[in-house]
């Protein structure tokens, strides 16, 4: 454990965390998603150990931390992506505007219909841009060609895909380019209509012009949207985001508004982690 | 120094590497190339022998039975060959009648028959005295000298009887005479008994002493009778076996004896001229003749017609097929496309196999219907809902076992369990067999499906869940049209497997002879099939080697659709595949 003698001091308990952390998280109605005391374990493995965190509503969060620290776990929570991993189990409280994400009456496939997901890399589906950015509207039953078109033509817009791509719609996905391809998984999640927009490192495989792209894109949607982003970028975590929670070895370390984090991290840990001395 | 020895190391390095890459290349060329020698070594005769199904040199015996039976309008070239040939013929016609009723087989009979009643009259007529006194005389005496008159009354007809038979013998002509002979022969006891009877108006015999003048009177004659018939007989049976050897050759020589055939193998001739060849040698060129060893036995013989009927008319009907072989049969180059759409005639020695394609049609499109979707489902279960539990476990091992169980085993778990117990059909039917091999592929189905869905990339599955996709409609529109191309790789191939397989269908639906089945019929009734008819031409057909070119051609055509079959697998994959890729 080379990492946890170099912090100074070691992470505190969760319990334990610096109240300033507590006051900032402000009010219930502000938050979209709410975590509290949540914990993720991969069979006997504690992914998750304890976060009680949350993303504001109307808010970019930004998640950061090392490597295998949780991050993208937290973030699949929340819209329960874990279900597909075997032997994946929470404990603790993850609440959608007040509701028990993982209650078991609750239903899964409207819970996702309201968060949405870009992944890491792109993934679309082997169909036409069209095909691909009308999935998630026809699932939710619309079936007029205009209208499809409509919301088609308007996320792709708003993903800044539309010029690129409005001549070849019907040609298939994977003739993108990297980053089209993530701009239009983003136009794919944006098509459903989403309350809250989790991206797992939606730039790690793009270019800078496709990042900037992007950036912008996810400043052009926060307001509308309640946006969580995990990214190893500090620079992109300091430019897009409202608020950033720093995660180190599975714990919620420090969550804080971003100019104040970075300007001022209270622990150690944040400090040097986003000074670059680790991780 | 030290960094000069890193170079050569490394230029070693780079050296070895070289070789060793090269001789990889050329180890797989190798492998290639040995494994392309084994497919043509193993394909090439297969390919040659089942071509001549189709392209072979058909004789006018094939066109007549083309015409004839299967009412196909013949090409005006073909029957002007026809035609040729059928005048070729007529002076081997008029030969073998010549030779049977010869002009002077009247007047020997007449001959036979004036010296026969000459001798058989004397009982009643001229000798009657003579024989009154033998009578009248105590037994031992009588006997003695009823033998004495028997021989002097007989010894003229007896005379005549035998120089006929030399005659006969000289021109080869003995077919009339062995007949005359054996009518005389069953005349005789008739004959003599009405003779006594006339004999008896003078004087009264006791019923015992009728008897014994009866079969004193018959001996001679009808023993002489009958060895000279049994002396001609040989010699007619060696024609005979030439005669039918010829008859297989060309067919029945009049119409009459076309009329009194039944089966088509005896109304037509040698259809192919490799068979008219094979013919040629072996039942005119050679026949078999009975014969007795030192040790009295009877044993046949393969002699060679030429040497034993030297110098006879028989010898001369030899020649002239020699000499006019070609014209009789006019073979000439055809390809009888026919073969594939024709019905089999007399146990397929005539016609196609058009029922054994069209039932192994049926057999693999029943199969298919029936394991594709339960497979598919049984996949998309396992791979994509099944939790996983012992009963799970348990179901999937009965998967595995059942893959690894002998096609016979089905068969008869077919005949068993579909037709005796369920009763699917009442006895063998295409819906049996159907159902049977689709059991069969089943195993193979869910495991190559399952293995499709498995390898969807895990992104697809979690981009669909994302947008709100429920389970059904993530498999529906993403999962399953991406695992489509190997899934269906997996189907095709195993629709060539059941396309191929013989054991499951023996007892549930193959039958060896019959028609094209109508698409209605599949329920109730068994069908031909490829694989089976194969089987069963090869080890239960009575006359295997005139078939053996059927054989083939239903070989090659199975292999031809089973590599059809994978080859539009691989098509199809490679198309799908190229659709998702861009
Ligand atoms: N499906 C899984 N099964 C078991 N353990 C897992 C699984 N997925 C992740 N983990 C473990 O959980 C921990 C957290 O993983 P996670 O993917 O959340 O890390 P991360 O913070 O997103 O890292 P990165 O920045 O490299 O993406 C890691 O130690 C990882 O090994
Ligand atoms: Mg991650």
């Amino acid at each position: 454990m080379t990492q946890t003698e170099t912090l100074q001091p070691p992470p505190e308990p969760a319990e334990k965390r610096p109240a300033a952390t507590a006051a900032e998280c402000g009010q219930d109605e502000d938050f979209a998603v709410r975590a509290e005391n949540f914990s993720v374990y991969y069979g006997s493995f504690h992914a998750v150990k304890n976060v009680s965190t949350g993303f504001r509503r109307g808010k970019v969060t930004a998640i950061i931390g090392p490597s295998g620290c949780g991050k993208s776990t937290f973030l699949r929570c929340v819209n329960r992506m874990n279900d597909l991993v075997e032997g994946c189990t929470t404990s603790g409280l993850l609440a959608l505007d007040g509701v028990d994400i993982y209650h078991k009456r609750l239903d899964v496939v409207e819970l996702r219909r309201r968060v949405g997901m870009v992944f890491q890399r792109p993934n679309p589906f082997p169909k036409s841009i069209y095909e691909n950015v009308a999935f998630g509207a026809r699932l939710k039953g619309v079936s007029s060609r205009s209208k499809l078109d409509e919301i088609v033509e308007s996320s792709l817009r708003r993903a800044a895909l539309w010029d690129e791509v409005k001549d070849r719609l019907n040609s298939n996905a994977l003739g993108m380019s990297g980053g089209q391809q993530q701009r239009m998984c983003i136009a794919r999640a944006l098509a459903i209509s989403p309350e809250v927009l989790l991206m797992d490192e939606p730039c790690s495989a793009l270019d800078p012009k496709s990042t900037a792209r992007i950036e912008d894109l996810i400043a052009e949607l926060s307001g509308e949207y309640t946006i969580a982003i995990v990214t190893h970028n500090m620079q992109q975590a300091a430019r897009v985001s409202d608020f950033t929670a720093f995660f180190y070895e599975g714990s919620l370390i420090e969550y804080g508004a971003t100019d104040r984090l970075f300007t001022n991290p209270q622990c150690a840990a944040t400090n040097d982690y986003i000074t670059g001395r680790f991780g | 120094m030290g960094v000069i020895a890193k170079k050569n190391v490394e230029k070693m390095n780079d050296s070895t590497r070289k070789v060793l890459d090269k001789s990889f290349t050329a180890l797989s060329y190798c492998a290639l190339a040995a494994m392309g020698a084994a497919v043509l070594l193993f394909l090439l005769p297969i390919a040659i022998n089942g071509a001549g199904a189709v392209f072979f040199n058909a004789t006018v015996e094939h066109w007549k039975f083309l015409e004839e039976n299967l009412g196909r309008e013949l090409q005006p070239e073909v029957s002007e060959r026809i035609r040729l040939a059928d005048e070729a013929r007529v002076p081997l016609v008029q030969m073998i009648d010549e030779f049977e009723n010869p002009p002077f087989a009247a007047e020997l009979e007449e001959s036979l028959r004036k010296s026969f009643g000459d001798a058989v009259k004397g009982i009643s007529g001229a000798r009657a005295d003579e024989l009154s006194k033998i009578v009248s005389l105590e037994n031992p005496e009588r006997a003695r000298r009823l033998k004495e008159f028997s021989a002097r009354l007989w010894a003229s007809f007896v005379d005549t009887a035998q120089k006929a038979r030399a005659k006969s013998g000289e021109d080869g002509t003995s077919i009339p005479l062995e007949k005359i002979l054996h009518a005389l022969e069953e005349e005789l006891t008739d004959r003599v008994k009405a003779e006594i009877s006339n004999f008896e108006k003078r004087a009264k015999l006791k019923f015992s002493v009728r008897q014994q003048v009866r079969r004193a009177l018959c001996a001679p004659a009808s023993k002489e009778l009958l060895s000279e018939a049994e002396k001609l007989h040989a010699q007619n049976a060696a024609y005979q076996e030439f005669k039918s050897g010829v008859e297989e050759l060309l067919g029945p020589l009049s119409a009459e004896r076309k009329e009194e055939l039944k089966l088509l193998r005896q109304r037509y001739g040698q259809p192919r001229l490799d068979l008219a060849e094979n013919v040629m040698d072996k039942s005119v060129r050679t026949i078999s003749v009975r014969e007795r060893d030192s040790a009295g036995t009877e044993i046949l013989k393969r002699v060679s017609s030429a040497e034993f009927f030297k110098g006879t008319k028989v010898g001369e009907m030899l020649r002239y097929i020699e000499g006019n072989f070609t014209a009789m049969l006019r073979p000439e180059f055809t390809a009888y496309w026919g073969f594939f759409f024709d019905d089999p005639y007399d146990s397929n020695i005539f016609g196609g196999i058009w029922p054994m394609i069209l039932g192994t049609f049926y057999l693999t499109a029943g199969s298919m219907i029936i394991a594709a979707p339960l497979g598919i489902c049984a996949a998309i279960y396992f791979s994509e809902y099944a939790k996983p539990c012992r009963l799970v476990s348990i179901l999937q091992m009965c998967v595995g076992t059942l893959a690894g169980v002998p096609s016979i085993v089905f068969g008869l778990f077919g005949l068993a369990f579909l037709i005796n117990t369920l009763k699917v059909s009442d006895s063998k039917s295409v819906l049996a067999g159907a159902i049977t091999l689709a059991l069969l592929v089943l195993p193979t189905i869910i495991r190559s499906c399952e293995e499709a869905l498995k390898a969807v990339p895990r992104s697809y599955r979690e981009a669909a869940f994302g947008l709100g996709a429920g389970k059904w409609k993530a498999i529906r529109s993403v999962i399953l049209p991406a695992a489509l191309p190997s899934m269906l790789t997996g189907i095709i191939i195993s629709m060539g497997r059941a396309a191929g397989e013989t054991a499951p269908i023996i007892f549930t639906a193959a039958t060896s002879a019959g028609a094209a089945l109508a698409l209605g019929d599949v329920f109730t009734q068994p069908t031909p099939a490829l694989p089976w008819n194969i089987y069963n031409l090869c080890s239960e057909h009575e006359m295997a080697e005139r078939v053996a070119h059927v054989q083939y051609g239903m070989v090659l055509t199975l292999i031809a659709i089973v590599l059809a079959l994978n080859f539009a697998a691989i098509l199809i994959r490679a198309k799908l595949q190229r659709k998702m890729k861009a």
